[in-house]
């Protein structure tokens, strides 16, 4: 007990970073990664040594966000999180930082589904395979969700209307 | 890895973006790059992307874990209310549990025994909430079994007091209206917090029950849904609605408060 403990804690500091990125908001990140490392605990006997402690984490943390947002759903006239773009908190005063509060303000208007591929992928670093698995969805719907959600967040920084892809890859000798 | 051996598709690009592809795989593709100028400078933006985005959040990993993360306080938690449940039926409540352990203190002494234990973890619980709730559970307590200065401003100055709040919170607010539940509005007080003021509103049914609304302003615009907590023989309820956060903390049961937060969330909204 002692010990999954023990390894339970070397996964925070990667579950704060994705509730971060994912729900865009300090408090309510840490409110979601306390809900899922209570959940955890509580189910850890469900917990099977195939796969890795930290998917696990993952995957309890995003079906615990996934039902809070239904949730949300319910409520009437309120207006889904993905549809609410906040004020960049960085000051924007030099080029870089511009950049980055425009990828968040992107980041934040992206549909959950799309973010939280985009997220496992790119700021955690996970293998496909593994992502797909967390997010319970086959490989190939995660591949047009990662390549949609990079298209949208390249057209809402460049405020360019549609950019334009390489369609054509030619043929490689 | 890359399937179509002759072919380097959209997938292959994204793969050898994110470092899924083997050696030999990563080597076709750049050699393909060297080529196609288009899709190189498609997978330059797409590197550039990842970075800011990685950017964005890596302070988080420097950061210290809070004492309401720690895998060992909730495990503690958690096994003590099982504990609780099973071994102490009788003390379930925690108002039993305190007045037995004034009791213990009464009758033995020193010889605190597990009472002692229970009431650790009753800290613990505490200090896992998050501060907005904290504070909120806290001016309940302070204000709501005050007598004579329950509020500063009389709930009969409403249009005064919901003016000097929204000014002093630097976010129009309103005083939700909840006669049709029992409840009417005795006042508001301003609240110092450690990064700006909190405001206080305070309700009171026939028999003198009180319930009070504590909200703050929101760094940036966000929304949650319904929370629920409790400590002692309180109830709390907590929500994010754009610009503003709301506790309701009530010393009546959770189905009596819920429809009370529903109800403020609809006025709140509308």
């Amino acid at each position: 007990m002692t010990q999954l403990l023990d390894e339970i804690e070397t996964c925070i500091p990667a579950l704060r970073r994705y509730a971060r990125a994912l729900t865009g908001n300090v408090d309510q990140a840490d409110d979601l990664v306390q809900d899922c490392l209570e959940r955890a605990i509580r189910k850890r006997h469900l917990w099977s040594p195939t796969g890795t402690l930290q998917s696990w984490l993952f995957t309890l943390l995003i079906n615990i966000y996934r039902n809070q947002l239904r949730s949300l759903k319910d409520r009437p006239s309120l207006s889904s999180i993905d549809e609410i773009t906040s004020e960049p908190s960085i000051p924007a005063s030099q080029p870089d930082q511009i950049a980055l509060a425009e990828t968040k303000r992107a980041l934040a208007s992206l549909p959950l589904e799309q973010r939280e591929v985009l997220l496992l992928v790119t700021i955690e670093g996970m293998a496909y395979k593994e992502a797909a698995e967390i997010l319970n969805i086959p490989i190939g719907t995660l591949m047009s969700r990662l390549g949609r959600a990079r298209k949208r967040l390249r057209k809402l920084v460049d405020h360019e209307p549609e950019k334009s892809e390489p369609t054509n890859l030619r043929r490689v000798k | 890895m890359i399937k179509d051996k002759n072919n380097i598709h959209h997938d292959d690009l994204h793969a050898y973006v994110d470092d899924q592809l083997s050696p030999d795989d990563a080597s076709r593709v750049e050699h393909y790059l060297s080529q196609n100028s288009d899709a190189a400078s498609f997978v330059a933006e797409l590197q550039k992307q990842k970075e800011q985005l990685k950017t964005l959040f890596e302070d988080t990993l420097q950061e210290p874990i809070p004492d309401r993360l720690s895998p060992h306080e909730l495990a503690k938690t958690i096994e003590a209310e099982a504990k609780r449940s099973s071994s102490h039926p009788l003390f379930n409540r925690s108002r039993w549990q305190s007045i037995a352990a004034i009791l213990a203190v009464f009758l033995f002494g020193n010889v605190s025994g597990w009472f002692g234990h229970h009431s650790l973890i009753a800290s613990n619980l505490t200090s896992q909430k998050r501060p907005m709730v904290r504070q909120a559970l806290d001016a309940h307590t302070t204000y709501a079994v005050e007598v004579l200065h329950p509020v500063e401003v009389s709930g009969k100055e409403e249009d005064h007091l919901v003016r000097w709040l929204s000014k002093r919170l630097q976010v129009p607010i309103k005083a939700p209206k909840l006669q049709q539940s029992g409840y009417h509005l005795v006042g508001g007080r301003l609240l110092p917090r450690n990064d700006g003021v909190a405001a206080q509103l305070m309700y009171e049914d026939q028999t003198g029950k009180r319930i009070t609304l504590y909200l703050i302003r929101n760094q940036e615009t966000e929304t949650s849904a319904f929370r629920f907590t409790s400590e002692k023989n309180m109830n709390a309820f907590y929500w994010l609605d754009h610009d503003v956060s709301y506790v309701l903390v009530g010393n009546i049961t959770k189905e009596a408060l819920s429809p009370l937060a529903k109800h403020i969330y609809a006025q709140m909204a509308s």
